[in-house]
């Protein structure tokens, strides 16, 4: 074991420690708020190293900054979150009978399609046709996003019909309605931009970013600029997440309604713009974290890269206390450790959570539940 | 004020409310008293939008709100106090207060609000840092109520004020709720298991049974009315 404890691998644990919190923090929110896990997180984070590529140039550096784009890839990110609880999870929160049937028609169009798709891109079939192929494409690109816009725009002008009353699904539709949501993001990716591994062009990267930080040198720590990029932000990120948590209006109304959100509406606070909010908050740390990620690895940019890293981070958030904000931060750290100094073993970190777990049922700063006088 | 046409509810397959059919006027004290599961709480539900009627209409200040959402409700100035007072336990006594003025972006108003919650339940401005959880029954009621006063309502609906508390503190609340009425006009719809005391403090009252309103008089009529003092007030 001794030799795993070098510095090279400090640095590497503390960055994707760094990276980890900054993932699991939105697990940890929305399970808060709708006790629901999210699985279409780690496609968050997958997005937002796509866009950041996409914006900065896939080749060449021909687009805008790399520093520059992750605003914009925040934002996108920002938007598909909160159109995935729009579209997935909302129509289960509250019964819309129009919604079903469209989420129905999808589903049968989108399989029919990949059915066309693989029989047009089969050589040896009758059926098979260049042009088709392409076509069916695009069409399954563009359907997706489209049917996502059409029902939040449906659900959200009231176009849906009325919400049936108090009907909720149970929390088993909605954990599958979430790896459904996954696997829909992950396909999508593919379809877009194909299968293979990318990476950040060379020259987008700013020099200092591969270079040793001199002032670590005198500690002994190999340091490149890119992990203290990693450091600086996530610090900074998580600072404002816990400002924003405890000491604004809607930081509070976030905490209200993961209490008690019938009470929440009584006192005007509208539930499901609350639970948006998260979302949009939670995608935004996962994109700079997708964006960072790939800087770090220097590649690896392709439709599975979230799933690891999505898991990791949701065994991070459940070994701080699931709904925990802080035990978020301070798991995601811990699974970092655990990963950097085992070599970046992925099966340490999950032995890691269930001996934590076997401890502390509720995770390290997971209360017990909250008791009514 | 408000007024409930013909209300049905259902939960599924139970009728909750048969086609009830009540009238708050602004600067009324209205009760609904009542057995258990006869209806009363989902009445008040069904006002602030937690619960759908199936059929029927609800009118406030001459608006149908029976399909508004919760928040819009609340912004017409009809704040709803939940029975078993509902505190968010993790958040402070200070933060409990700025939830219920959530709607108002007046600033300097709340914060004068805020104080003359604090002059109504003097224990509260004690306890301000504290987390509700932490607070006790009684102190936990004063806190819903002065809650659900930040949101300014012109029309407060209580449920259950005096639920597992002890006399002397409900009487305090009740003497609170007949001031808020008399001094600031603040009209009070108000469901009560403890019928005596509710009829004592409110100025019309309706008994429901079974999801039906079975009586409406006047709170002192209702008190003498030898069916209700038999079935709801413990003496013959």
């Amino acid at each position: 074991m001794s030799s795993l404890l070098t510095p090279e691998n400090l640095v590497n644990a503390l960055s994707l420690g760094a990276l980890y919190a900054l993932i699991a923090v939105g697990y940890t929110m929305v399970y808060g708020i709708i006790k629901l896990i999210n699985f279409a997180h780690g496609e968050i984070f997958m997005l937002g190293a796509f866009w950041a590529l996409m914006l900065v140039g896939a080749e060449q550096a021909t687009g805008i900054n790399l520093f520059v784009a992750i605003v914009p890839a925040m934002l996108l990110c920002a938007a598909v979150g909160m159109s995935i609880d729009w579209t997935a999870y909302l129509s289960l929160r509250r019964r819309l009978p129009l919604a079903d049937w469209m989420s129905v028609a999808l589903l049968a169009i989108l399989g029919l399609g990949a059915i066309a798709y693989k029989l047009t891109g089969d050589t040896t079939h009758t059926w098979h046709s260049e042009t088709a192929h392409g076509v069916l494409r695009w069409a399954v690109i563009a359907l997706v996003p489209v049917t996502m816009l059409a029902l939040s725009i449906g659900e959200k002008g009231g176009l849906l019909g009325r919400s049936l009353g108090r009907v909720t699904s149970d929390r088993l539709s909605a954990l599958i309605t979430a790896i459904g949501m996954s696997l829909i993001l992950q396909t999508l990716a593919q379809l877009i931009w194909g299968a293979d591994y990318r990476a950040f062009p060379e020259d987008a990267i700013p020099a200092f970013m591969n270079e040793r930080v001199g002032a670590f040198d005198v500690v002994g720590l190999p340091v490149l600029g890119k992990e203290l990029a990693i450091w600086v932000t996530a610090l900074a990120m998580m600072v404002a997440l816990n400002l924003l948590v405890t000491r604004t209006k809607i930081g509070t109304a976030m905490r209200a309604c993961s209490m008690d959100q019938e009470t929440a509406a009584l006192m005007g606070i509208s539930v499901d713009r609350v639970i948006a909010f998260t979302f949009v908050v939670g995608s935004a740390m996962a994109a700079v974290a997708g964006i960072l990620y790939a800087v770090k690895v220097g590649g690896n940019i392709s439709f599975r890269m979230g799933y690891y890293p999505g898991l990791l981070a949701f065994a991070a958030a459940v070994l701080g206390g699931i709904g925990n904000v802080r035990g978020a931060m301070l798991g995601g750290v811990l699974i970092g450790f655990v990963q950097g100094f085992t070599g970046g073993a992925f099966s340490v970190p999950f032995a890691v959570m269930i001996l934590v777990l076997l401890v502390l049922p509720r995770g390290i700063l997971g209360e017990p539940q909250a008791t009514r006088a | 004020m408000l007024v409930l046409d013909d209300v049905h509810v259902h939960y599924g397959k139970i009728h909750a409310l048969k086609g009830v059919s009540i009238e708050v006027r602004e600067g009324e004290i209205v009760t609904i008293i009542g057995a258990n599961g006869a209806g009363k709480s989902t009445t008040l539900q069904t006002v602030s939008g937690l619960l759908r009627p199936s059929s029927g209409t609800i009118t406030y200040a001459g608006q149908r709100i029976d399909a508004m959402a919760p928040s819009d409700i609340v912004a017409l100035g009809l704040c709803h106090t939940p029975e078993g007072r509902r505190i968010f336990p993790e958040l402070t006594v200070d933060e409990n207060l700025s939830m219920g003025a959530y709607l108002r972006r007046d600033r300097a108003a709340i914060e004068a609000d805020r104080g003359r919650a604090f002059e109504l339940f003097p224990i509260l401005a004690e306890r301000r840092t504290q987390h509700g959880g932490t607070l006790s029954g009684g102190e936990q009621q004063m806190l819903a109520i002065a809650r659900s006063l930040m949101s300014r309502p012109k029309l407060l609906m209580l449920d259950e004020p005096s639920l597992g508390l002890a006399p002397i503190i409900v009487q305090q609340i009740f003497q609170t709720i007949a001031r808020l009425n008399q001094d600031e006009g603040l009209t009070i719809l108000l469901v009560e298991q403890n019928a005596a005391l509710a009829l004592r403090t409110a100025h019309r009252g309706y008994v429901y049974e079974t999801g039906r309103v079975t009586m409406e008089d006047a709170a002192s009529a209702l008190a003498a009315d030898e069916q209700v003092r038999a079935a709801y007030l413990g003496s013959i």
